[in-house]
């Protein structure tokens, strides 16, 4: 199977449906993969997406190399992100803009930094030494906030366009992270879009939020992956493509995993706002 | 919200929250560490019940941060602290057998050894040594933890000593109650004996039953 992925819906692949998979072959662009869930030694997680790979492209997702951590990157990390690489030829390969270790090990969740020079400079090291090991582009992507920091200097699309510009990296637009730190930190998602390098993105991804309330009592979108995508992300999701044209898309489901049918049912409505676009622009 | 106040609020978890949101970015880690408990231990987890085990697990994650983000192989001494942490007497074996199960699931890929290659020559077997799959494991347990891992909390004679092996064949990981002379033999072997050395005094030891077992099995991957 080829390596390039086109601009299709693809899913997250989850080790329930990977019989599912393989006997139905559904009609998708791509599987996307988080790294960490493949760096054991062997077994049926890389018996499958190897049979999964010789039917689909895959796309290499990293949740723990900690790109905006304060300390070095951890070099046996990466080396495992690149055996990954290696292994599986996935055909984007993507990261996020958090921090998720410490002097004290894995901290299990992504973590958010202000955005000022000096985490500029750091976010860029990073990403360019990921480049170099890996040999390849990664792709940085924005975060979802709960909070924002007195330090930040720039705007989060402004840091991310000069992230971009400094290092060559491409871009992850999470079109539901937006619209969780807009309603989060009292901004408007429109006008983030706006601000942000609509032309060095290579994917989207489309999760579903949770609404709780916080310690004061506020309403507080998580961005939980536990659902179905929302409407007005939806409506998000086809304003950014009216402007980039199609891209690949994922549709993201880590927590309540439905059956591979429900989650297929919204690749499809992605798909819809990918032809609808071809269409426009025809 | 500062920067500094922020991470110092992440290492420590039992500090007050700096921030009315930060409650979000605490309950995300403590939340990501339970559940990757709850796959590698899900038994241990019908047998105590999801509230319970989610407190013990809480618990564990707040005193025992992951060194790597590796998650696969965070909680290799969770059933110490289960077992220090629990009245049911079997649940620390139990989980042992359960973290046994996950590192077997994961383990490297070997293909077995031919079958042609278990026709040794009675010198051979003096010198003879197996490797075995890299997921082979064996656990001897007081108590029947392979009746407790198959019916939970409808396992009977619970009080039973059962020893167990655990591999995985191409297909899936295995769990096998196994004789005492058998585990006898096998742990010798995996220590790295010699076959004639691992067969032991026993009188009436069969061999070529054990090496149709070793076959069929697809546990050794290597002679050396």
């Amino acid at each position: 199977m080829e390596s390039a992925i086109t601009a299709r819906t693809g899913l997250g692949l989850k080790a329930e449906h990977y019989r599912s998979i393989l006997e139905e072959k559904p009609d998708l662009g791509f599987f996307e993969i988080h790294a960490e869930n493949y760096m054991g030694a062997g077994g049926p997680p890389h018996r499958y997406l190897t049979a999964i790979r010789e039917a689909y492209p895959i796309s290499l997702h990293g949740v723990g190399l900690s790109i905006g951590g304060e300390g070095p990157l951890d070099a046996a990390h990466l080396a495992r992100l690149k055996a990954l690489n290696d292994r599986y030829e996935p055909g984007l390969f993507s990261e996020h803009l958090a921090w998720s270790t410490h002097d004290t090990g894995y901290l299990g969740d992504l973590l958010p930094l202000p955005y000022t020079s000096e985490t500029l400079r750091r976010v860029c090291d990073h990403i360019e030494e990921t480049q170099n090991a890996m040999g390849r582009q990664m792709l940085l992507e924005n975060p979802s906030s709960y909070l924002s920091f007195e330090e930040s200097s720039f705007g989060e699309a402004e840091f991310i366009r000069e992230t971009a510009r400094r290092t060559g990296c491409g871009l992850l637009l999470d079109v539901n992270n937006v619209f969780v730190s807009a309603r989060n930190l009292g901004t408007d998602p429109v006008s983030y879009i706006a601000a942000y390098p609509l032309e060095l993105v290579k994917e989207i991804h489309l999760a579903g939020h949770d609404e709780k309330l916080d310690e004061a009592g506020e309403r507080l979108l998580i961005d939980a992956h536990a659902s179905p995508v929302d409407d007005a992300v939806w409506l998000l999701y086809g304003e950014v493509v009216s402007r980039t044209g199609p891209l690949p898309t994922l549709i993201e489901r880590d927590n309540k995993v439905p059956p591979l049918a429900d989650l297929l049912a919204e690749a499809r409505r992605a798909d819809a706002v990918l032809s609808r676009t071809v269409r426009q622009a025809a | 919200m500062r920067e500094a106040a922020f991470q110092r609020a992440i290492a420590d978890a039992a500090s007050a929250a700096p921030h009315a949101r930060f409650g979000v970015y605490r309950n995300n880690v403590t939340a990501t560490l339970i559940n990757a408990l709850r796959v590698r231990y899900p038994v241990a987890e019908k047998l105590l019940g999801p509230l319970a085990f989610a407190k013990i697990a809480k618990e564990f994650a707040a005193t025992h941060p992951p060194r790597s983000p590796v998650l696969i192989d965070y909680g290799d001494n969770y059933p110490d602290f289960l077992s220090a942490n629990s009245s049911l007497p079997y649940l620390g074996d139990l989980a042992r057998l359960e973290s046994l199960w996950w590192r077997a699931y994961h383990a490297a890929d070997a293909p077995p050894l031919a079958p042609e290659r278990f026709n040794l020559a009675p010198a051979e077997l003096e010198t003879a040594r197996f490797r075995f799959h890299p997921s082979a494991a064996i656990l001897a347990s007081r108590w029947s933890i392979g009746e407790i891992w198959k019916h939970g909390r409808g396992a009977r004679e619970i009080a039973r000593p059962e020893t167990i092996l655990v591999w995985r064949t191409h297909a899936d990981v295995q769990l096998n109650v196994i004789e005492v002379e058998t585990a006898a033999f096998l742990t010798a072997l995996m220590q790295g004996k010699p076959i004639v050395e691992a067969i032991g005094p026993g009188a009436n030891f069969d061999l070529e039953a054990q090496f149709r077992m070793l076959i069929a099995a697809e546990l050794v991957t290597a002679l050396a």
